[in-house]
């Protein structure tokens, strides 16, 4: 089974993650900037190494690489602010990038196969760009897939 | 890629001002509604007061600590949130909730005009314990919730140890000897 390709043309944000690249839909970037004061407090998430104060706003930093089980990035250059959909409200994450982003469109979207489905559902297409061929990141659904273990291990240490 | 000036929407909040007390431990600012606290007292002052728990499974709640009739479980905030062993020297006494908290120093009172949720990428218990954040300057400062330093379950775990004490008698009088000694917070 496969999910059937888009055909209009959509860009995408790309930004390189250890030895490779991902991206974003691009209607999903809100921007990227400098990095500001990384602030913490106590929490158990993973994946947030902090927050970042943006315009009044606080956005916590995710760490993508985390979220992707992969190792960890270097040192952002740049937050890359994503919009993403949880629950009814949308939220943003500040995602750290240590090398240039480019802005990139394609008219046909790689669909992903029945195991990538199944297997890496925050995965929702691939995007060819000369010889590589990368992911596109649903980010609501990569937080989503972290969720329910999250849930039993703070069931665990309220028990 | 999104123009951010047309987009830009406020996160939810609440815009009434709201008295709150910004405490410190292991060096970590947090805030409370002072209307959720009963009252501050030294570790010092209330020692007489405390005696502690053994037999349970909870390495931040050693102290149980009595108030009149009631009985307040003593939660140690660094080891609550998972912070640096710290020196806790004040307790505050929550209202509402028979919790205290060991903190170790009040840094101020502030009129808290602005709380905003806890964004939605946190998932753990902190969920639980934070009513949001706000900011105090240019600092982001975690509100806590009362309700967040024990569960109803944990409350009932605590209770039940109290209640399986087999002889009451000897119970009250290691109690009352606890009492008339002190015992340490921390």
């Amino acid at each position: 089974m496969t999910i059937p390709a888009a055909a209009q043309r959509k860009s995408f944000v790309i930004l390189p993650l250890g030895g490779r690249s991902v991206s974003f839909p691009a209607e999903s970037v809100i921007e990227l900037v400098a990095p500001g004061k990384l602030q913490t407090f106590p929490h158990r998430t993973p994946w947030i190494s902090g927050v970042i104060v943006r315009r009044g706003r606080t956005i916590p930093v995710c760490d993508l690489s985390r979220l992707l089980s992969e190792t960890s990035a270097a040192v952002g250059r740049f937050y890359l602010i994503v919009e993403w959909r949880a629950g009814g409200t949308f939220d943003w994450c500040a995602i750290p990038v240590a090398g240039e982003c480019e802005l990139a469109s394609a008219e046909e979207i790689l669909p992903v196969d029945a195991l990538t489905a199944s297997e890496a559902p925050h995965i929702t297409g691939f995007l060819q760009v000369a010889e590589e061929r990368l992911e596109i990141l649903d980010l609501a659904k990569l937080i989503d897939e972290h969720r329910p273990s999250l849930d039993a291990s703070a069931a665990e240490s309220a028990s | 890629m999104k123009i951010v000036c047309g987009q830009l929407q406020p996160p939810r909040r609440r815009e009434r001002s709201e008295p709150v007390i910004l405490f410190v431990v292991a060096e970590q600012m947090f805030a409370i509604a002072a209307s959720a606290i009963h009252e501050i007292r030294s570790t010092d002052s209330i020692s007489a007061a405390a005696s502690e728990i053994v037999g349970k499974d909870m390495p931040q709640v050693r102290y149980r600590l009595r108030r009149g009739r009631t009985l307040y479980y003593v939660v140690n905030a660094s080891k609550h949130f998972g912070l640096p062993a710290s020196r806790p020297t004040l307790v505050l006494v929550l209202r509402n909730f028979r919790a205290a908290v060991l903190v170790d120093q009040i840094d101020r009172m502030e009129t808290m005009s602005r709380l905003t949720a806890l964004p939605q990428s946190f998932s753990g218990p902190e969920r639980a314990w934070y009513r949001g954040l706000t900011l105090i300057g240019e600092s982001v400062v975690p509100v806590l919730s009362a309700s967040g330093f024990l569960t109803e379950r944990q409350f009932a775990q605590l209770d039940a140890l109290d209640d399986s004490i087999v002889d009451p008698v000897q119970s009250e009088a290691a109690s009352a000897q606890n009492e008339a000694q002190g015992v340490a917070l921390r």
